[in-house]
């Protein structure tokens, strides 16, 4: 269970202990609450779908994920949320309904995550059920890039270790001091400077009693004398330059010393300048050195970066082999020239200008320019130093290059990540929330106007269904590219998310401007998409706000630009409307109208009336249609037409209905019982369309039935054509199931939609009902006799039964008893009563017959 | 002449409760229809109270193949599906095989088949009960464990509600056809007996 402190918004943006942990998974995880808004998504979910938590936390889970709607994922999600089922979508059907991201391995395009889904319900506090998604990223691509990153930074630094030590090295062998001193043939000293007390320990004055033999040759040979002599003359013939000895100290200590040696006098008497260097620790150093420097090599051959050396010119003395291979040329090819004419010639300057700045600066140079690599041109990391020698003289540089195309490329397509979708390039939410503020901005300082066009794809997840969601991902690449070309340069398309696509038009001198160009973007969308193995028929539907006329804020041009659509939407698709201010006010009428319909039910405002319904032939009594009415306090008696269209619009119509429905049931139950009516007469009721396409219409079906003890045979649903038509399929499953509980099931208002007869053979309806509209003129009207004569024999035709409603007129009544028309209601047969006067009437009725009955006996 | 209404009664709800079961499926059924590209069939053809002992001798077939989820809330329990596997593996997925079922039945397709077909069942078990159900996400059950579950030994000691279904599916116009089983497993009595009143009703019990 989610921690309770996640649902505070504060403690979301801490770093609660939870959420550390999720930020850490390398799984998507997403938290929707009870009406399925964004609680927590980790940082997953923010890095492959491109989001952040401004305008996705709180905000409803398709306004950000809007490409699963027509998947099963969201479907998952309802029944999560809903009933606390779980569900799980593995990679084998569908492998990636979300629209989630990945850098492709060359940087240069973007792979889908494969994902598998798994949806949990979740208590988030106490009594507030809400959901868990979580996304397990099935691709097999790795992120070979950051691994390859660290190894290149982690070898770039021990490259740069090696040359510090290089460094050290010369730095100890220039505090070496030598002992100068100059030696007669004999092996005697003549000269020796003060550094012997440092190299040998003696005195200057003690030395010059020794001889060569004492500190060189100390105990090794018998004749000295003859023996130095012929150390010198092999010198002087030039054996070895600079001959290194075991030299011993005064306290007897041997050391190894380098020996430079030179005449100092004339051959006769000749004396030889020695230059002795204590380089026993030079020479544990150069043994050091050479290791290391073995070692630097053997790295540089493999290290990923590109590492050269320059002599003080700048001229090439090394290069390594990523060297070779990131340049494609060679040392050989390299002679002559200076490091900086590889650079790419478009960036020579600016390497120029940074080189000559850091060498004013006394500064290591670092940048990224492009070189012209044999075959293609790269980017890399350019980096150079000076190479000192120990006297801090510059001579040479040492320099690495580290190709960063790829990075180079990455950065910049997480950047355009951050601010384009990208499927299909348009700016995404966040940029053109961000433009659209800027143009009102601007548009309230140079009182220009703007245009918001909020676009709806037609039916696009018929195309995701049936096609796929690869050829949707085509389709939406299409269709963007299309917009695009309808709009001027300063304008802007964006991609909302799924199908959602947006249309932002500055300075435009009237609405009609934007009204063109919807008409624009409706024909090019009209036009076929024709796809490798496809051909796709699209419309769009489009909603328009005006700045300033219709709002002044982002959130009110979008909110009246969808209003705006969702009129247009209901007048049919492939058209644009405007915002006007009548939609306004509707809304507010509404608003007002359904707080004050939650009232009435709270405050029992709802009462039912029953209308009989008779024979045609002999009046008897056959069953009623309840009525529902609303007695309002401030409105009076208000009629059904008014109330039960915002009863449906805000989702009140499910509770009325439940309760039209159980209370008809307890009624007819109690009418039955009376045992003053055939025990096969039904109680009608009418459905709403929203009442209609609810799930659990079925079951309060069935517990209506249940707890009235009403037979379900007693019971009759009223539909519309238009509700059947809808959503043919789900009414069909619907109208089958009710009719396997044995409920009759009657057509309303039949004749007055647009449907085909097809469909009634499919139906299993029982009961067709002629409208009031055709039985208004029915005595007058020859079209309306032709179309109730003509339905009523379709009716029979199809062993249906027919009813007419609205009956008023004697004149109507005997037209449709000659014509064979079976049942009727109408004010002429009883207006709608209380049940009680329903059960009124029904026994004045048997009282009448039975005076008759007795009268005639 | 009360007793045989109540006994009517009893018998109209069970087959409303059918009915709606059915019509519950009706999603889950174009959902495979989708996923398979087979035009795919359930229908739930009995309800029944079965002894516990008796809802294990029907798990004993030589091919079963189990998938399962758990739900909490007022009366938690179980809700397990079980079939023959390579009936239900050759519908749902066109691989013909009649050897290694456990190795050839994806472990991912058996759980994600089997969580639309259980949620199909669920659903009408929530709006039912009228209960959240705070189910589990899909296991596929190994022999051993259910054996656990149906022996006596384990948490679930209740009668079993059971729905006997037939699995139909059309293939190159061919109808191929296999029963396949639900069992509504709570882990009391009273959470069974207060799911019968839902579907039966007050009376149901005695009938249903």
């Amino acid at each position: 269970m989610v921690p309770k402190a996640l649902m505070e918004g504060s403690a979301i943006k801490n770093l609660s202990p939870f959420k550390l942990i999720a930020d850490d998974l390398n799984s998507g995880l997403i938290i929707l609450d009870d009406r399925a808004r964004i609680v927590y998504f980790n940082s997953w979910v923010g890095k492959a779908g491109n989001i952040s938590d401004e305008g996705v936390l709180g905000e409803h889970f398709l306004n950000t994920f809007g490409c699963v709607e027509e998947t099963r994922v969201w479907e998952c999600v309802t029944d999560s949320l809903i009933f606390g089922l779980s569900g799980y979508i593995s990679s084998k059907f569908v492998d990636s309904p979300f629209d989630f991201f990945e850098n492709g391995f060359n940087g240069l395009e973007y792979y889908r995550i494969n994902q598998s889904i798994s949806i949990k319900p979740l208590q988030l506090s106490d009594g507030v059920f809400g959901c868990e998604i979580q996304i397990q990223d099935v691709s097999n691509f790795k992120r070979r890039e950051d691994d390859l990153k660290k190894a290149s930074v982690k070898l770039n630094t021990t490259a740069q270790e090696l040359s510090h030590e290089r460094d050290n090295m010369s730095a100890i062998l220039e505090s070496s001091k030598s002992a100068i001193m100059a030696f007669r043939n004999n092996g005697s000293i003549s000269l020796a400077n003060k550094a012997v007390k440092d190299v040998f320990g003696y005195e200057q004055d003690e030395i010059k009693r020794l001889l060569f033999s004492d500190i060189f040759f100390k105990d090794e040979v018998a004749d000295t004398s003859k023996n130095t002599a012929m150390f010198f003359e092999g010198f002087i013939q030039g054996a070895d330059s600079c001959p290194v000895l075991t030299a011993y100290k005064k306290d007897g200590s041997a050391f190894k010393v380098e020996l430079q040696i030179g005449n100092i006098n004339d051959k006769i008497n000749s004396e030889r300048m020695v230059i002795a260097r204590d380089v026993t620790e030079r020479l544990r150093l150069e043994r050091t050195l050479r290791n290391s420097e073995s070692r630097f090599r053997a790295l540089t051959s493999i290290a990923p970066v590109g590492i050269f050396y320059t002599d003080m010119h700048g001229q090439f003395r090394y290069v390594n082999g990523m060297w070779t291979m990131l340049t494609g040329l060679s040392l050989d090819q390299m002679t002559g020239k200076r490091w900086h004419e590889v650079v790419y010639s478009k960036d020579s300057e600016l390497v120029m200008a940074k080189w000559l700045q850091s060498q004013a600066d006394g500064t290591p140079f670092a940048s990224e320019f492009r070189i012209k690599a044999s075959y293609k041109v790269i980017w890399v990391l350019g980096q150079v130093m000076e190479e000192r020698d120990i006297d801090d003289n510059v001579v040479g540089f040492v320099g690495t290059i580290t190709d960063v195309t790829s990075q180079k490329e990455s950065r910049n397509q997480i950047e355009m990540l951050a601010f384009y979708d990208p499927l299909t390039t348009l700016a995404n939410r966040r940029l053109f929330r961000d433009r659209m503020e800027h143009a009102i901005f601007s548009a309230k300082r140079t009182g220009g106007k703007l245009a918001f066009l909020n676009l709806d794809l037609d039916h696009f997840k018929r195309v995701n269904d049936t096609l796929g969601h690869d050829v949707g991902d085509l389709l939406l690449t299409n269709i963007a590219s299309r917009l695009k070309e309808c709009v001027r340069r300063d304008d802007t398309v964006a991609r909302l998310g799924g199908d959602e696509f947006a249309i932002l038009l500055v300075n435009i001198e009237s609405p009609s401007v934007a009204a063109l160009i919807a008409e624009k973007v409706i024909s090019v969308v009209r036009k076929p998409v024709v796809l490798p193995e496809h051909q796709i028929n699209m419309t769009v539907t489009i909603g328009i706000s005006i700045f300033p006329d219709d709002a002044m804020t982002v959130s009110g041009m979008v909110k009246n630009s969808d209003m705006a659509m969702y009129s247009a939407k209901s007048l049919g698709r492939n058209r644009f409307g405007f915002f006007t201010e009548e939609m306004n006010e509707k809304v507010v009428s509404r608003f007002v109208m359904e707080r004050d319909l939650r009232s009435a039910f709270e405050h029992d405002q709802f009462f039912l009336l029953y209308q009989p319904q008779y024979t045609v032939d002999t009046q008897k009594f056959i069953g009623m249609e309840a009525l529902i009415r609303w007695q309002c306090p401030s409105r009076g008696l208000v009629p059904p037409d008014v109330f039960i269209q915002v009863a449906e619009q805000s989702g009140q119509i499910i509770e009325i209905g439940d309760w039209v429905l159980e209370r008809s049931c307890e009624d007819m139950k109690a009418l039955l019982d009376e045992d003053i009516i055939d025990p096969d007469s039904r109680i009608c009721v009418n459905l709403s369309a929203k009442q209609f396409l609810e799930p659990r219409l079925p079951f309060v079906v069935h517990r209506a039935l249940m707890q009235s003890g009403l037979s379900a045979k007693n019971l009759e649903l009223e539909i519309t054509e238009s509700m059947l038509m809808e959503n043919l399929g789900v009414a069909l499953s619907l109208v089958r199931c009710l009719k396997g509980f044995g409920v009759y099931i009657a057509i309303d208002d039949f004749g007055t939609g647009y449907s085909s007869l097809g469909y009634l053979k499919q139906l299993p309806v029982d009961t067709l009902k002629i409208d009031k509209c055709f039985v208004d003129d029915l005595v007058d009207d020859e079209q309306d006799k032709g179309i109730v004569t003509a339905v009523i024999a379709l009716a029979h035709n199809l062993n249906l039964s027919v009813i007419a409603e609205g009956i008023e007129f004697e004149e109507q009544l005997a037209f449709l008893r000659e014509n064979d028309c079976d049942y009727a209601q109408g004010y002429l047969l009883s207006k709608p009563l209380m049940l009680d006067a329903v059960m009124e009437n029904i026994r004045q009725g048997l009282n009448e017959k039975e005076r008759s009955r007795r009268k005639g006996c | 002449m009360e007793s045989k209404d109540s006994s009517d009664a009893s018998g109209q709800s069970q087959a409303r409760a059918i009915e709606l079961f059915n019509h519950g499926l009706e999603q889950s059924c174009v959902v495979l229809s989708e996923m398979t590209q087979k035009k795919t069939n359930i229908t739930v053809v009995a309800l029944d109270r079965l002894p516990r002992a008796e809802a294990f001798n029907t798990l004993c077939g030589s091919n079963q193949v189990a998938v399962a989820q758990a739900f909490q809330g007022d009366s938690p329990g179980m809700v397990l599906l079980h079939g023959e596997a390579y009936h239900y593996l050759q519908a749902m997925t066109g691989v013909v095989t009649k050897t290694d079922f456990a190795v050839a039945l994806d472990n991912d397709i058996i759980c994600e088949l089997g969580n639309i077909i259980l949620n199909g069942i669920l659903r009408t078990v929530s709006i039912f009960s009228q209960n959240r159900m705070n189910c589990s996400p899909p296991n596929r059950l190994s022999v051993e464990l259910v054996r656990r579950f149906f022996s006596g030994s384990g948490t679930y000691k209740s009668d079993v509600f059971s729905f006997d279904m037939d699995f139909s599916w059309i293939e190159e116009g061919i109808n191929f056809s296999t029963p396949l089983k639900i069992q509504l497993h709570f882990a009391t009595s009273s959470g069974l007996n207060d799911w019968e009143k839902q579907v039966y009703g007050p009376k149901g019990t005695d009938g249903g």
